[in-house]
């Protein structure tokens, strides 16, 4: 199976029983639908099984897959109603570590001084504040920088709809910065 | 914040928009203080967050996958062959009942065992088709098919599991 082979042409030998082009197609869209599902579950193990999840219900129904949408919308469709419901069944809020960090004065003064990874850390933790829908929403909208009409084909909401609820998460998204990192890099923000 | 002003707010942050419409959009803004201000948070934090970071799932993760995969499939392929198997059982039953004996013996009334009648009837084949025995062929085969059609339509929705977004 070439390396460069479109995702249609995976899904062809998926379904004639290639399990090389399976292993291609995973490995081509794991990191996203991971990270959009642990956007959304904010906890790694169950963002994990919910994206196993997801290729699982993908695979076995690649035959009912239309090619009228990217194959990238249809999964992500898969990976977000599989997040959400797995994040509505979770009866125990993991009411962790985070919100202790959440506390914490972060003493910088420059951007420079904010390693790569602390930045993560300090997205991600706004992030996670963000209710599931909002999450969603601001990691589809900052993947790849996918276009309203993706967001949409995804999500299932119309387009004015989205643009609105996109605005108030991004508001929400710099409030919760701004709270985090406290005055200190205000400069930043 | 005034709703107009949102209106305002979220077509500005729209990628689409030409220079000259958002230069008109922001003095439109420009008597609305917590407006201003709200946007220039989101600006400012979106500066800072630049491409928002990819996360990694474990090493094992493929193989969980088609581990899992493997499983559905062999799944798939018993329940289908137990399908089948009971929908050609029954069809048999059903036609060793129909003409083991004419339509007053075709199904067991005595007490004694099923199997012992079943025995019984067996070496009599004379053909006494009649619309009673007829209609029992039918209808178990019918019972057949619509095992093997419950199964499939089962299998799908559970294949597919999607459901409205809300």
């Amino acid at each position: 199976m070439r390396s460069n082979a479109s995702d249609q042409e995976l899904i062809s030998a998926i379904i004639d029983g290639n399990s090389t082009a399976i292993n291609m197609l995973i490995d081509r869209h794991k990191h996203y639908a991971f990270t959009l599902a642990f956007r959304i579950l904010n906890n790694r193990e169950e963002a994990e099984e919910a994206s196993h999840d997801a290729f699982l219900k993908a695979l076995k129904s690649l035959s009912n897959y239309r090619n009228d949408a990217k194959f990238t919308t249809w999964l992500y469709r898969i990976v977000v109603n599989t997040a959400i419901s797995r994040k509505r069944r979770m009866k125990v809020y993991l009411e962790d570590i985070e919100d202790v960090q959440h506390q914490e004065v972060f003493a910088v003064s420059d951007k420079s001084l904010l390693s790569e990874k602390e930045r993560n850390h300090y997205i991600g933790l706004a992030l996670s504040k963000l209710n599931e829908i909002d999450a969603t929403l601001i990691t589809l909208y900052y993947f790849k920088e996918m276009s309203v009409e993706e967001i949409e084909g995804i999500t299932g909401f119309d387009k004015n709809n989205i643009k609105v609820k996109m605005f108030r998460a991004r508001k929400k998204l710099g409030e919760h910065l701004s709270n985090t990192l406290k005055t200190e890099v205000t400069a930043l923000l | 914040m005034k709703a107009e002003s949102e209106k305002i707010l979220v077509e500005l942050l729209d990628d689409n928009i030409s220079d000259v419409r958002r230069e008109q959009l922001l003095s439109e803004l420009n008597k609305d203080t917590e407006a201003i201000q709200a946007y220039q948070l989101i600006v400012n934090a979106e500066t800072f967050i630049g491409d928002l970071p990819v996360e990694s799932p474990s090493s094992a993760f493929n193989e969980g996958v088609l581990l899992g995969y493997r499983r559905i499939k062999t799944r798939e392929a018993n329940n289908r062959l137990m399908t089948y198997f009971v929908g050609v059982a029954a069809a048999v039953l059903a036609l060793i009942f129909i003409f083991a004996g004419d339509s007053s013996t075709a199904l067991p009334s005595s007490s004694a065992p099923l199997l012992q009648q079943i025995t019984n009837r067996v070496p009599d084949w004379s053909i006494t088709l009649n619309p009673d025995s007829m209609l029992q062929l039918v209808l178990v085969l019918n019972a057949g098919l619509l095992i093997v059609l419950i199964e499939k339509i089962v299998s799908k929705k559970k294949v597919l599991g999607l459901h409205s977004f809300v």
